[in-house]
């Protein structure tokens, strides 16, 4: 086991810079996800720990070895991939003993690793069999299986169940995880799948066109997310954003939508006026308002989920989400009146993106 | 290629049906009749031939045209029949075919595998190597055969094989390979599997059909060379094809039909035997050769 | 000790191009370089021997005033059209033909296909005997009573060019055939069945929507037809020697003859300059159209 130190690493394909400046630190034995859309990068920042792909400027290091130069055998990681890469001709056994007989280990000694491998994961009764003779769900633990058997410093995932049908993959999710508290390998994870780094991580690097936009724990990205990406990037649904402008005169801060809505804010809050504002209200954060109360809405589209309700409707001149713990059953075109939580209230600036309030 | 060969939606009527399994029928005679003229013919008397029928069979049955053709007839100086030019066929084909498959997979590993800046204008220049006419490389060819010291040898005509023959080796690989998952690669790297561990740890254990199809292929086309075997060989190294064309148009004496019909089918049956036991293999080749694959 | 991690890191990077290496030198100096050296040589007053003076385009010239010259390109013309135009004709029709549900399809396509894995010598000995009007064809239909039929196109100096092109269709059109059958079954059934719903007639069906489909297969066909055409030079010296008299010369069989037996180098080395270029004028735009696929990562 050991943490991972990413500074300053940039690389680019022929002409096009891929990765601009990226720096994370990454602790011994803890689960990290990078989350980011498709093309942001992750995948490469993922290589290029492994040394799959070179790092044009930079450095990467592994424990406290500068590993830029190494060859992916000499770092001693493990990766999952997402299409598994097992070896077709290989028997499931062979699949996770490969790597400790190419380091020519003791035949004893891989046979135990590989069968404590899969007691761990319950593929025992498999390991006789060939990739092309399992399901999904097993392919993914026989590739999980070829990482553990290794014991290496560090595992790498690359999306690892985005191949998985909805089912199996919240099931993978959970054995990963309980994996992980199992053995404490530092691990890094990529995903495209915000509620997979939600439930996964430890701490999440939210990632964007080569760049790093947010690190944190998952619930500090939910609570505070620190600019615009993140906030409109984690959470599902995700949350309203609605352009606004502080408003002056009034004793209380105010703001208003670029359509002339007004909106309210906290108390603490300091806005200049005409500052140019974002303003960003969770779903969930928005709750009916009586007796005139809060802001008009016009529900358009009502979604029941069972556990909860979504309502969608035209509230300051856009198209904002609601989400009810309760059941209700407006219609379409019957206006509502919505008041947001002033605690949880988001605020960011419309030029830079970055948030405002504390 | 589709699932199931026999799967088409166009449906036609009864009679159309009868006259398309005659029209089909007929064209399997007109391929076939070649091969049965120099069947039946070879197992006749000369006599027979001359004053009879091409298609009727034999009315007396006879082997002694195969038995001449094989090591009695005069091609060249001795009288030794066709049997030591199949032995050089053999001596040319099996090293040539070995050499030009094994580093056609090489070529098609790195070329997929190992992609580098200017991979795509290497393969090309590989590529258009299949096509050229030799008779832009005959004069050239024949001087360096000469200083190398091997001109007039089988060794000389292995060479000549393996070089013009890497294009399509290498096309072959790397078609296949392009189609082989790059994450394996990936992932036997990261299991601390080297360059050439990986090939033949990981992707040879998988090549079975293109290298079947290579080897099929390469088989063939060496086999029934005639241009390089006419151009680079002597009296002690002329491949089979050489030999039957000798035989054949030699304008001294008798022409023995039967002898040559017999002579031309034992230079087709090492081919046709490779066609009659793996012709699947043998048309992925051509069709891999005619068509990106 | 990182010095020598960055070398090993170094070869191993740099051994995938040094695998490569032998093979593509190989082709650079045995091809391309082979080629300068023989375009070179176009130039020159070489006899039977390379000579290494520049006489500019005298070779040139000289060759497109020689009759044999004309000869072979007026027999390529006459052979490559007819060899292309009815192997296609014939390779798309046998196709069709078998794409009808055929239940002998597995005996009837290898039938078809056999004759491609022959040498080009042994066909050219078959068609060769089998063609002769004394033995051949023509006395046989004379022995069943047809006695005025005659068939000696063999040994007419006219007709012979023909000859060769029956000999090499039946080589090669199986192979059409198949390159054309494995169009046909990349075909989507589901257009096909459309159109049936649309009301399309099976001669309609054929004429507008399949064949119009099978365009790549055509130029798959013709690069391959074309480029063997150009090339032929093993069945003319097995089928017809060139002959009667040079009545079937073709520009294979000519710079062979210029160049080792007549002992015209310099002539022989710009025919086949000339062949050259003719098959590049082919196979390089299709090469450059089939390998120009947008670089994806790795």
């Amino acid at each position: 086991m050991a943490s991972v130190s990413i500074r300053e690493v940039h690389k680019s394909f022929d002409d096009t810079a891929v990765i601009h400046g990226v720096s994370i630190d990454i602790e011994d034995g803890e689960f990290l996800v990078l989350v980011g859309p498709s093309g942001c990068g992750k995948s490469t920042l993922l290589r290029m720990i492994a040394g799959l792909e070179d790092v044009n400027d930079g450095e990467i290091a592994i424990g406290d070895k500068v590993v830029n130069h190494m060859a992916p055998k000499a770092r001693d990681v493990a990766m999952v991939f997402q299409n598994y890469a097992l070896y077709p001709h290989m028997t499931v056994r062979q699949n996770m003993g490969f790597s400790l007989r190419l380091r020519k280990a003791d035949k004893a000694m891989i046979r135990e690793r590989v069968d404590s491998a899969a007691q761990i994961l319950g593929l025992t009764d498999l390991l006789n069999r060939l990739p092309r003779q399992l399901s999904g769900g097993e392919r993914q633990r026989v590739a999980m299986g070829r990482a553990i058997v290794r014991d290496p410093q560090v595992f790498l995932f690359d999306e690892p169940l985005s191949n998985l049908d909805a089912k199996l993959r919240v099931q993978m999710r959970t054995e990963i995880k309980a994996l992980h508290q199992r053995l404490r390998t530092t691990s890094i994870y990529v995903t495209h799948d915000q509620v997979e780094a939600m439930t996964m991580a430890e701490r999440i690097v939210v990632m964007n066109l080569g760049q790093v936009e947010q690190v944190g724990r998952p619930l500090d990205l939910y609570d505070r997310p620190a600019n615009l990406f993140v906030a409109g990037f984690i959470g599902s649904p995700a949350m309203n954003l609605i352009e606004a402008s502080g408003t002056a005169g009034s004793a209380t801060p105010a703001a208003a939508a670029d359509d002339g809505t007004a909106l309210p804010l906290p108390a603490d809050i300091r806005v200049g006026e005409g500052q140019p504002l974002v303003y960003g209200v969770r779903p969930e954060d928005l709750a009916l308002a009586t007796n005139g109360a809060g802001v008009e809405a016009t529900v358009s589209v009502v979604e029941p989920t069972g556990s909860s309700t979504l309502v969608f409707c035209q509230m300051a001149g856009q198209e904002i989400c609601a989400e009810f713990q309760e059941r209700h059953d407006f219609d379409p075109g019957e206006t509502i009146r919505l008041m947001p939580r002033l605690e949880t209230l988001h605020l960011f600036d419309r030029e830079s993106g970055q948030r405002l309030n504390a | 290629m589709a699932a199931n060969p026999i799967e088409t939606a166009v449906r036609t009527g009864r009679l159309t049906r009868a006259l398309i399994y005659a029209a089909l029928l007929v064209f399997a005679v007109y391929y076939l009749l070649p091969l049965f003229v120099m069947m039946v013919n070879s197992f006749k008397e000369l006599d027979e031939i001359r004053g009879g029928n091409m298609l009727a069979l034999p009315e007396l049955v006879t082997l002694a045209p195969w038995i001449k053709a094989w090591n009695q007839a005069q091609i060249g100086v001795q009288p030794t029949g066709l049997a030591p030019y199949f032995l050089n066929s053999i001596k040319m084909v099996v090293p040539a075919v070995v050499i030009s498959t094994l580093l056609g997979a090489l070529n098609g590993y790195v070329l997929t595998k190992w992609r580098f800046r200017g991979d795509t204008l290497v393969f090309a220049l590989m590529l258009f190597a299949c096509f050229i006419p030799f008779q832009i490389v005959l004069i050239p060819m024949a001087r360096v055969l000469g200083f190398l010291g091997i001109a007039g040898t089988t060794w000389g005509l292995v060479l000549v094989h393996v070089v013009y023959g890497l294009g399509f080796t290498t096309l072959f690989f790397r078609n296949y390979y392009a189609a082989f998952p790059t994450e394996l690669v990936k992932a036997a790297q990261i299991d601390g599997a080297s360059f050439l561990r990986i090939f033949y740890r990981i992707l040879l254990p998988s090549s079975g059909p293109i290298i079947v199809v290579t080897v099929i292929w390469q088989f063939t086309n060496i086999w029934n060379d005639f241009l390089f075997g006419a151009s680079f060989s002597d009296f002690d190294s002329q491949p089979m094809t050489v030999a039957l064309n000798n035989l054949v148009s030699s304008s001294t004496g008798v022409k023995e039909y039967n002898v040559h019909f017999a002579g031309a089918i034992l230079a087709a049956i090492p081919t046709l035997l490779v066609y009659i036991v793996a012709g699947r293999y043998f048309v992925r080749g051509l069709m891999a050769g005619a068509v990106k694959g | 000790m990182e010095y020598g991690r960055y070398l090993r890191g170094w070869a191993q990077q740099a051994l995938p191009r040094l695998v490569l290496a032998p093979s593509f030198a190989t082709i650079v100096l045995f091809v391309y370089g082979f080629i300068v050296f023989t375009a070179y040589l176009s130039f020159t007053n070489s006899r039977i021997l390379p000579k290494f003076n520049l006489i500019g385009f005298e070779n040139y010239e000289k060759l497109f005033g020689l009759r044999h010259w004309s000869t072979a390109i007026e027999n390529l013309v006459i052979f490559g059209g007819l060899y292309i135009a009815i192997c296609t004709a014939i390779g798309l029709t046998l196709a069709i033909l078998l794409d009808q549900k055929i239940r002998a399809e597995g005996v009837l396509r290898p039938l078809y296909l056999y004759p491609m894995a022959l040498s080009f010598i042994v066909t050219g000995t078959a068609w060769k005997w089998f063609l002769d009007p004394g033995i051949g064809l023509e006395q046989t239909l004379q022995s069943w009573g047809w006695a005025s039929f005659e068939f000696d196109w063999i040994k007419n100096r006219q007709m012979a060019i023909y000859t060769i092109v029956i000999a090499a269709v039946w080589q090669t059109s199986g192979f059409v055939m198949a390159i054309f059958l494995a169009g046909l079954r990349g075909i989507d059934n589901e257009i096909i069945k459309a159109a049936q719903i649309d009301g399309a007639s099976n001669l309609r069906l054929y004429a507008r929507i399949i064949i119009p489909q099978l365009r790549p297969a055509f130029l798959s066909a013709f690069v391959v037809l074309a480029h063997m055409a150009i090339k032929s030079y093993d069945l003319v010296v097995a089928l017809t020697g060139g002959g009667p008299g040079r009545a079937t010369e073709m520009p294979a069989t000519f710079m062979y003859s210029y160049t080792f037996t007549r002992n015209q180098m310099g002539i022989g080395a710009g025919s086949a300059v000339i062949m050259l270029m003719m098959i590049a004028a082919v196979i390089v735009p299709y090469l450059y159209a089939e390998l120009r696929e947008p670089r994806h990562g790795r």
